[in-house]
């Protein structure tokens, strides 16, 4: 396996982790209800997507993934996560307008901000390096 | 506003190294050196200096900064 797989399946499992918690946080808001499916499943995916990446580096080896893990990974992962920081602070000003208009349930708003929160740096992760 | 340029493509062509085997020589991913060459990354200064390393040149020879 070489760096370029190992990237590739890095983008596949955040992407995937990030819509399975976005969808979650969209489907909560959208029906007003905590448990739109399984509330397992954003968990489980977040936890997948972490075992996925470690076995495949570790398969790769030390060497290669460094190569995968350098200094543009580091660089887009902190962009991602700088802008997940500002976005899940944005959504209390938020959630607390819906709230208080009464549109949703604050056990919605715990799961739907939660989720989005999670799905964040994941799904920014994935557009800032698929823009570079 | 003073801007970082580079001729990391010429004289990475020019000592017969692709994208791809430069990026195996320094460590890093393809899209490192690809996104150097086309300035949207700007690598640190131990990059930088492993890059020249490998390319058997001064980081000055690669990298100089423009005014626009």
């Amino acid at each position: 396996m070489n760096a370029e797989t190992l990237s590739k399946i890095r983008i596949v499992v955040f992407g995937l982790a990030g819509l399975v918690c976005a969808s979650y946080s969209v489907l909560a808001l959208m029906g007003n209800t905590p448990r739109p499916f399984s509330p397992w499943l954003p968990g489980a995916s977040g936890f997948a997507a972490g075992l996925v990446m470690w076995l495949s580096a570790i398969s790769a080896g030390p060497r290669v993934a460094g190569m995968a893990h350098d200094e543009l990974f580091w660089v887009e992962w902190g962009q991602a996560v700088k802008f997940s920081y500002w976005f899940s602070i944005a959504l209390y000003p938020l959630f607390g307008i819906f709230m208080a208009l009464g549109w949703i349930e604050p056990s919605t708003s715990i799961a739907a901000m939660g989720t989005a929160a999670g799905a964040a740096p994941m799904l920014a992760y994935c557009i800032l390096n698929l823009r570079s | 506003m003073a801007e970082l340029h580079n001729t990391l493509k010429a004289h990475r062509t020019d000592k017969g190294f692709t994208q791809a085997s430069l990026a195996e020589a320094v460590g890093v991913s393809r899209k490192s050196i690809n996104t150097i060459e086309n300035r949207v990354f700007t690598p640190s200064t131990l990059l930088a200096l492993q890059i020249a390393h490998a390319l058997d040149c001064s980081v000055h020879d690669i990298f100089y900064v423009k005014d626009d």
